[in-house]
């Protein structure tokens, strides 16, 4: 470029983009310098050759083409569905983020801290109405300190609920139980629906382990007791009554269970992948010792827990049925189970005549899609709970 | 211009008024149309970014905002460069060949202004001939920021606005794309004619 007053000024005399006065001295320097009017000769030159480039034409049919689709596309936004946008990226990130603050805020006002596992809720606080006898030493340092170590846990486990030999049996395979066994007929079950839920036709159903429930009756806490009949649960029903521990005999496997057989179960490997098991609302006096609970190994949660819940369930131990809920739920059985167990621990808890822990365990079962409708009817059954417990 | 303006038409397009925008569409269809021709020299993919510009643009109408610095006709254009752009690039990552390398299908569209006589009328040809392979050589960059000026009449600020430059670099594109231009005029012999017709 010839000179600075052109580098900068020049294109907008060309275009004429300078204000009058600019435009003025542009037109005095041009006239006294050569070198900036052989620059702009040339820019003009180029210019001219330019303007023979006119505008095309059109290609046949574009502004039809281009007139639908704008057509189509206001359209298609016209009858976007409210579900549409609700869920747009934007809207969905503060609908996910307000989920999670409620979610966060009720759990710190339930448990009184932070949820990092999916664990039992606060099962064992130091508020609950009434304590239940094994909750005490479930709690005992020394339990916990048993847990870090599979085959004490093992054994504390068993030794909680069951009579013990030393007879080692393959641990419990967990399946899922027919709707209906021995011959009864679904539908035609006239015991209280809870008794019938307790029952393995909602699905629990172990084999192989030999665990049985005599513990409970030598302990007082079962009683003696005929087997009960099984049958369908009622949806929708949920007793009172208590669920007869022997409902849950059957989780053994093979029919009646042999009072005769104790057994503790061979120590499960001592694999050490660590489950999602929980932590989440562990009691106060197990906060510290959360860490513990959360190594119970993926085998150990696969198998262990079911038939305990139902035992425990059976001996009206809801507490720790509700943990075990957790604990069995993070072995990553089929929900229909968990949902079954869910339904348990509300009963129990309503037999209990705690409604509030009853419809807290009922909105979780409410959460799986087998049990929510019976779920719901259960909720809408008990009196007014308020809020989820706090 | 008659009639309502740019900007006054979105408006009306907002408020529902969907015939605005067949006016938006009419008044600015064909200067896109040239101006992506111009910048791919492949008549087909012109016609598909400029379909898709207004799309994109319908779609964008009812969010759109009318900023301090900014208008409708720089917004359009700005998604037509882009796009332009986008498809230079696939062009060359995919090895195909450049708009200079190959012979702007645009060359026998144009339509010539006035009513020359036979001779006016194969000098015009000529010269926007060799125009348009000179331009086919600028670089994108050069060659949108001269598109805009000198065929698309927008104001150098308005053309910082399109391209995303600042004005600075505008200004020093547009002297690259007039020098070389002026160069590939000249070897062709045509850019001493033109500069002497003056």
């Amino acid at each position: 470029m010839a000179c600075e007053l052109c580098e900068d000024k020049l294109l907008e005399y060309l275009y004429g983009e300078l204000g009058e006065q600019d435009r003025l001295r542009m037109e005095r320097h041009l006239k006294d310098s050569s070198a900036c009017r052989e620059v702009l000769d040339r820019y003009r030159s180029v210019r001219k050759a330019a303007a023979g480039m006119e505008d095309e034409e059109l290609p046949a049919g574009l502004h039809t083409r281009i007139l639908a689709h704008a057509e189509e596309a206001r359209a298609k936004k016209a009858r976007r569905p409210l579900r549409s946008w609700l869920f747009t990226p934007g809207l969905a990130t503060v609908s996910v983020a307000a989920v999670a603050a409620v979610v966060y805020l009720h759990t710190v006002r339930t448990q009184g801290r932070l949820p990092l596992h999916d664990g039992p809720p606060a099962a064992l606080r130091t508020h609950e109405r009434a304590p239940e006898p094994a909750i005490s030493e479930f709690r005992r340092p020394d339990a916990l300190k048993e847990l870090r170590d599979p085959e004490a846990r093992e054994e504390l486990f068993v030794r909680d609920l069951l009579p013990v030999s030393q007879e080692a049996v393959p641990p419990p395979e967990i399946k899922k139980a027919e709707p209906q066994t021995e011959g009864v007929p679904a539908g035609n079950d006239s015991r209280p629906p809870s008794a019938a839920r307790a029952g393995s036709p909602k699905g629990y159903e172990a084999k192989g382990s030999g665990l049985g429930n005599d513990r409970l009756h030598r302990d007082g806490m079962g009683g003696s007791f005929q087997p009960p009949a099984r049958a369908e649960p009622q949806p929708g029903a949920h007793p009172a009554a208590p669920v007869p521990p022997e409902a849950y005999g059957d989780l053994q496997g093979t029919g009646s269970p042999d009072p005769g057989r104790r057994t503790v179960r061979s120590a499960p490997p001592a694999a050490k992948q660590r489950t999602a098991a929980p932590s989440r609302g562990s009691p106060a006096p197990l906060e510290s010792h959360a860490p513990d609970i959360t190594e119970i190994t993926d085998e150990e949660a696969r198998k262990v827990p079911l038939e305990r819940i139902g035992q425990l369930v059976a001996a009206d131990r809801c507490e720790e049925a509700r943990i075990w809920v957790y604990i069995y739920r993070a072995g990553g059985p089929a929900l229909e189970q968990v949902g079954r167990a869910w339904m348990d621990v509300a009963d129990c808890f309503h037999r209990k005549g705690r409604e509030r822990e009853a419809a807290d365990a009922a909105r979780e079962a409410a959460e799986i899609p087998s049990t929510t409708s019976e779920a719901q009817a259960f909720l809408q059954s008990l009196p007014h709970t308020g809020p989820p417990r706090d | 211009m008659t009639g309502p303006n740019d900007e006054e038409l979105v408006a009306a397009y907002q408020r529902g008024e969907s015939r605005a925008f067949e006016t938006l569409l009419h008044r600015h269809e064909r200067g896109v149309f040239a101006f992506c021709l111009r910048m791919l020299g492949h008549r087909m993919e012109a016609e598909e970014v400029t379909q898709e510009s207004f799309l994109r643009v319908v779609r964008a109408l009812p969010g759109y905002r009318h900023g301090p610095e900014s208008c409708f006709r720089s917004y359009l254009y700005r998604i037509a460069r882009n796009q332009c752009l986008d498809l230079l690039r696939k062009r060359s990552r995919g090895g195909r060949e450049t708009p200079e390398a190959a012979a702007p299908e645009w060359e026998l569209e144009s339509i010539p202004s006035g009513n020359p006589g036979p001779d006016e009328q194969a000098h015009a040809r000529r010269t926007r001939q060799a125009l348009q392979r000179a331009l086919g050589a600028l670089p994108p960059e050069q060659r949108e920021v001269f598109l805009l000026k000198e065929v698309r009449d927008m104001k150098l600020q308005d053309v910082a606005a399109v391209t995303g430059a600042n004005l600075n670099t505008v200004k020093s594109r547009l002297r690259y794309a007039l020098q070389g231009l002026r160069e590939h005029l000249g070897r062709e012999g045509l850019g001493e004619e033109a500069a002497h017709g003056m």
